[in-house]
């Protein structure tokens, strides 16, 4: 597979340097027709968009850290690895199997990155420097022919407007070393340093069609005085260190052809380190690869296309003489869709047929097809918009509903509301499946519910935009249903509730000072357990203050509140345990040098050296340093610079 | 302290002929007070100071080490509100008991710094800093985990005086303060002297930070 991911990119960066596509203006009827495929929110309506300077302002190179610009709730047990929440509802213990979930999509294409229940999200098939853009909602949409019910990371990679060559190196320390005392009394642990996280990559482009690829590499020295009881022993014996690691290649080759899209994706990662479960924590080596093709065409001023199709496998392996667990020793999704838009002036309607082929060894009875159709309506008229969707997902002769409709209006210039509601339900084949990193992996079991977990829900927004601010308040509640293993044989039904607040505000104080404040408060409960329903944290904000770029120089200074939860206990005696509140506050410097072709920066993250924590048994980061280098070595040109 | 001296004579040769070089771009060369208050051109000008330096606190530390003199380079360039400089200094530390080994520390850090004018010849300068602070053990046998050094994040302030000897040329003295932040935290104050010497900054130097 690492040969053929490897031979796809190489064969991407040839057709995307060879193409000499013919030219042909876009109409507008064309550009029309691919305007019909949008969600009538266009852009959704609570998303937090972080563009390419953004994520280089915060210093971030990995994934996981990418979540905390969100205001979703995330857990990490290492503080490398993360999974997230996106509308409240808790990541651990109480889910089921393939009950609607947030979806990962790059470049309109679907990336499953569960992984035994958790998503790692470090084994994405592309690297933070390649990514241009992420936008986190919870809005329900539609993306790659499914409706997303509980949220979306959508990430678009970068298109590269010249050749280029990227490099870049990020390390980090964290406060809290013996230093000296070690040969004292007041001796004390090693704490980790944080990375390196290192890139580098190259970009070409032509007329009509661009490529990039990249490689990556990131790592972390466990020292952590939560986690190094749990994996000495194990990495004690094997004398592998305490090192875990984040591997990977990637390439993309975009092509424009007569106003339509298309885009070959193709990528190899790979995590060696710890899968922590609550009884027994594994060293283990999980590899993904992927490979898609998605895009999208306009087919006469009338009609439309837009299409995917990805193949993804996700491999594990238990590093020796560790025993092997119940866990997949692999994971393959094949999945594919298409779909067709009509459009006239006002209205357009749109028929979607995906379809997804799952294969996990060890575990076949979750084996599953997956056949999924809708037919999508939408109407705008002046300051009216109208979305209806209605279609089914069918597997093993099981059909589940799925409907959704959201209006808008617009009061006045610059202020409107959007209302929403659905349901989605899935179906679920005969068996149901524990989430594994926190639960139990082991507890796979045969179980026929009736039905499929399912999501219903409503939601409102209100959007003031005023020159220089934009307000955004909106509210959401749920219903999910869940499946939930509880031991063989022993199935229930465990239906939760969430109600949500959320607001936002993004606001220019100065010519070159903005302010942004995200916030959300969300409610979550269940019947039973309940203990569970507080694991997430109540609220969860953000606050960042920037400047623009100033004479090559840029500032900028963030807040993170958490609000402190409680967690069943995974592991001792107790049965809970309290995770307290996080106040975390941050600080960039950024300089720009070689007419914008490298930039150094310093990060100070968590700067008044608070508690900080993702999870009961997890690592506790205090005050540290990140510094960090990137190159772009390309002709230096007046739009060059992607930096305001 | 001969050793660094001599450094710092040959730097300031250094810096005097690569000066004589971009002589012929007046605008480069700042004048002298401009050079003296940092209010040249940003990137204009190169400064280098160097000299000795010892600690001159007492704390948890000095019940196990005695510290001995050591020695700082650094090197600043104006830029749009102050001055940013990169500096590194080591500072020996000799064991009191036969229990803890000798250690060498090194300390990298990053500044920023303000100046004002207080008479014709002398400048008073505070600065903050941010780096790492590595410690090198002679641990021999005594090594712990196999690690012989580590690395710590460490913050300061500083504030010190620079006296003009000539336009390129000056004096400078400095008390700093820096905390190492290891779990338990180290706190050391330092006095500094030395020499300065500044000259414009090459061309192909500028235009990279710029």
């Amino acid at each position: 597979m690492t040969r053929r991911s490897a031979a796809l990119a190489v064969l991407a960066l040839f057709l995307a340097t060879s193409a000499r596509a013919q030219r042909s203006e876009c109409d507008a009827g064309a550009r029309a027709s691919l305007a019909s495929f949008d969600t009538i929110d266009g852009a959704l309506q609570d998303a937090v968009v972080l563009e390419r300077h953004d994520i280089e302002r915060w210093g971030w190179a990995r994934v996981s850290e990418l979540l905390e610009a969100s205001t979703w709730a995330v857990t990490s047990i290492d503080q490398f690895s993360a999974d997230a929440s996106a509308d409240g509802l808790p990541t651990a213990a109480l889910s089921a199997g393939r009950q609607p979930d947030w979806l990962l999509v790059i470049d309109g294409q679907p990336v499953p990155v569960r992984v035994a229940g958790a998503r790692l999200l470090e084994l994405i098939p592309v690297s933070v420097s390649q990514i241009e853009r992420v936008t986190f909602s919870r809005t329900p949409t539609v993306v790659a022919g499914r409706l997303a019910t509980r949220g979306i990371i959508f990430i678009q990679t970068r298109r590269m407007r010249q050749p280029v060559l990227q490099g870049s190196y990020v390390i980090g320390n964290e406060r809290g070393d013996p230093g000296p005392y070690r040969y004292t009394a007041l001796a004390t642990p090693n704490v980790e340093r944080l990375g390196p996280d290192a890139h580098a990559g190259v970009g070409i482009s032509s007329t009509h069609s661009d490529a990039q690829f990249g490689t990556r590499y990131s790592t972390l020295n466990i020292t952590d005085e939560a986690l190094l009881p749990r994996i000495t022993p194990a990495a004690g014996a094997l004398g592998y260190g305490f090192f875990q690691r984040v591997t990977g290649f990637a390439g993309r080759a975009g092509l424009t052809v007569r106003c339509g899209r298309h885009d070959l994706l193709a990528g190899r990662s790979s995590f060696r380190g710890v899968l922590y479960q609550p009884r027994r924590d594994d060293w283990t080596q999980t590899t993904l690869s992927h490979t898609g093709v998605a895009g999208d065409a306009p087919i006469g001023s009338h009609l439309s296309a837009r299409y995917s199709v990805t193949y993804t496998r996700v491999e594990i392996d238990s590093l020796p003489p560790a025993p092997w667990t119940a866990l997949p020793r692999s994971q393959r999704t094949l999945s594919a869709h298409g779909e067709m838009a009509l459009h006239a002036e006002r209205a357009a309607v749109a028929l979607s047929v995906s379809g997804a082929r799952h294969h996990l060894s060890r575990t076949p009875t979750l084996e599953r097809d997956e056949l999924t159709a809708f037919a999508r309506a939408t109407y705008r008229h002046e300051s009216i918009a109208t979305e209806a969707l209605g279609g089914t997902t069918l597997a093993g002769g099981v059909a589940a509903p799925q409907a959704l409709i959201r209006t808008r209006v617009a009061l006045q210039p610059g202020t409107s509301l959007a209302l929403g509601m659905g349901h989605a339900a899935h179906p679920l084949l005969g068996a149901a499946w524990v989430e594994g990193p926190i639960a139990d992996a082991s507890s796979t079991e045969e179980a026929p519910p009736s039905r499929g977990p399912s999501v219903s829900w409503v939601d409102a927004m209100l959007l003031v935009a005023r020159p220089g601010t934009t307000l955004r308040l909106g509210t959401d509640a749920r219903r999910v249903q869940r499946w939930r293993v509880r031991s063989a044989g022993e199935v229930e039904r465990s239906d939760a509730d969430v109600i949500g607040v959320h607001a936002s505000m993004a606001a220019t104080l100065a010519p070159r000072v903005q302010l942004r404040v995200d916030y959300r408060l969300s409610h979550a409960r269940a019947a039973e357990p309940a203990l569970a329903f507080r694991s997430t944290p109540r609220h969860v904000g953000r606050a960042t203050l920037t400047t623009t770029e100033m004479a090559g120089f840029r500032f900028s200074g963030g807040a993170m509140l958490r609000s402190a939860t409680t967690w069943p206990q995974l592991r001792g005696d107790s049965s809970r345990v309290d995770v307290p509140a996080l106040f975390r506050a941050d600080a960039t410097a950024e300089k720009w040098m070689w007419n914008k072709r490298a930039r150094a920066f310093l990060a100070a993250r968590n700067l008044f050296d608070r508690i900080e924590r993702a999870h009961p048994d997890g690592a506790h980061l205090g005050l540290r340093l990140h510094i960090g280098v990137d190159v772009e070595l390309r002709r230096v040109t007046a739009d060059a610079s992607p930096h305001p | 302290m001969p050793r660094a001296l001599r450094l710092l004579l040959i730097l300031a040769i250094a810096a005097r002929t690569a000066g004589a070089q971009q002589s012929a771009d007046s605008s480069l060369v700042p004048s002298r007070d401009s050079v003296v208050r940092g209010a040249a051109g940003a990137y204009a000008t190169l400064t280098i100071r160097a000299g000795v330096l010892v600690n001159v606190n007492e704390e948890r530390l000095h019940e196990y080490w005695n510290p001995g003199s050591g020695a700082f380079f650094e090197i600043e360039t104006p830029v749009p509100v102050g001055a940013l400089s990169i500096g590194a200094s080591v500072l020996p530390f000799r064991a009191l008991a036969p229990e803890q080994p000798d250690f060498r520390s090194q300390l990298i850090e990053l500044r920023w710094s303000v100046r004002r004018s207080i008479a014709t010849r002398l400048t008073v300068r505070g600065s903050v800093a941010v780096g790492s602070f590595h410690m090198q053990f002679d641990d021999g046998e005594r090594a712990v985990s196999g690690l012989t050094s580590e690395a710590e994040l460490v913050a300061g302030v500083a504030g010190g005086a620079d006296l003009r000897l000539a336009s390129w040329l000056g004096v400078v003295a400095e008390l700093g303060y820096h905390r190492i932040f290891t779990r338990y935290p180290i706190d050391l104050t330092t006095l500094r002297a030395g020499a300065r010497t500044t000259a414009p900054t090459p061309r192909w130097l500028r235009r990279v930070l710029e």
